[in-house]
């Protein structure tokens, strides 16, 4: 015979179950870093994004740190989790826009808790001929750390899928971790 | 003398003259600041001229997806490799010289055409391209290669003429790459520009 008490408890055992297996699934990515789970957003152009009225830039692409791949076989790549990365030497993508899309600028995630360095981020184009441009390149300046930065482009720039190929590049001081870039754009 | 800007043009010119300035600017950004890490000025683009297979459609008909060489990843530790700058990757040696890209495209995309960039100065060996396309049932099929030639230094060469048809309920499609026996930066891999025929819009990307 179950009474309420027993069904009470058989309740918070099923509960205490279920947490259990969060727990397992969420460490399979990594652990978060303890006591430091607030990100800390610096303003930018693009947070407006998604207030902006018809015609005017509103579009994201966020890429996850763990979606770059490094560029040489020398290099050491370490993941601490939650979609973070560090590497010995540059980590790259490709950056896939619509044709004639206007990039605004770039947010880059990461953790620096007052380590030495920064974390690099270039926007950069090749024309598969030796050509080749950084249209942004600033390094971070905040040590809070999980944070994320904006930089804006000078001049926006009109993507040509014909011309050139786009790629995100990060590059990070030991101790540091590049967890990802959002693209703000405008579509066509 | 009225003014030649007439008044029921004046959006058009306004947003044309807009996206010219843009143009111009990130043209005139594209030639100053090399300072990507890793990469070092190469003299000026070599941009394929106006008539190329793939670019016959012009705007109204081919779009394209464009891989650097760098964004490719081998298939299996045991590689050796190494980045040369402006994209373009090299082997060093290793064991494994086979690299991939995914290929994302909306189902129902045509793809056209596969041109390959590379550098080639080895009398010895050539970097490959394939479009392959897999079944993730152990069932793939390469639908067309193409190889560079040692021009003495940076070429590109386009691939045999394509109709498949994206079809990304049956089948994922990737590029693979083969860098060669040539272990130093005599051959580079700097990528490949698919064309493309797609009806559809995607407004945020595709990936």
């Amino acid at each position: 015979m179950f009474t309420t008490r027993h069904k009470l408890l058989a309740a918070i055992l099923l509960a205490g179950a279920s947490l259990s297996v969060q727990a397992t699934e969420a460490s399979f990515d990594g652990a978060e870093e303890p006591g430091n789970h607030v990100v800390f957003h610096a303003p930018g152009a693009d947070e407006a994004g998604l207030f902006a009225p018809t015609g005017a830039a509103n579009d994201y692409l966020f890429v996850a740190g763990s979606a770059f791949n490094a560029r040489t076989s020398t290099q050491t790549v370490t993941y601490p989790g939650a979609g973070c990365i560090n590497s010995t030497a540059a980590v790259t993508t490709d950056l896939q826009l619509p044709q004639g899309a206007e990039i605004q600028g770039i947010r880059t995630y990461y953790y620096d808790m007052a380590s030495a360095g920064s974390v690099g981020t270039y926007l950069t184009v090749y024309d598969g001929a030796g050509g080749s441009s950084d249209l942004l390149n600033q390094d971070s300046t905040l040590e809070s750390g999980y944070a994320s930065e904006y930089f804006n482009l000078a001049v926006p720039v009109v993507v040509d899928n014909l011309a050139q190929s786009y790629v995100l590049t990060a590059n990070m001081a030991a101790n540091l971790r590049f967890c990802g870039m959002r693209v703000f754009y405008d579509a066509p | 003398m009225k003014p030649r800007i007439q008044k029921n043009n004046v959006l058009m010119p306004v947003k044309s003259m807009r996206l010219v300035a843009l143009a111009v600017a990130a043209s005139l950004a594209c030639e100053v600041a090399y300072a990507a890490p890793g990469d070092a000025p190469e003299g000026p683009p070599a941009l394929p001229s106006a008539n190329l297979p793939e670019q016959m459609l012009g705007g109204g008909g081919y779009q394209y997806l464009w891989l650097p060489g760098s964004v490719f990843h081998p298939f299996q530790t045991g590689a050796a490799f190494s980045y040369t700058g402006s994209g373009c990757i090299h082997a060093t040696g290793g064991t494994e010289k086979r690299f991939a890209h995914k290929v994302v495209l909306p189902t129902g995309s045509v793809v056209k055409f596969v041109r390959l960039y590379a550098y080639d100065n080895s009398a010895s060996s050539a970097i490959t391209a394939f479009f392959t396309t897999y079944d993730g049932g152990g069932d793939f099929t390469e639908l067309i290669s193409v190889d560079s030639t040692n021009a003495g230094g940076y070429v590109s060469n386009l691939g045999p003429e394509m109709n498949y048809t994206i079809n990304g309920l049956l089948e994922s499609a990737n590029i693979v790459a083969n860098l060669g026996t040539q272990n130093d930066n005599s051959l580079q891999f700097c990528g490949v520009r698919i064309a493309y025929i797609s009806d559809l819009i995607f407004e945020n990307g595709f990936e």
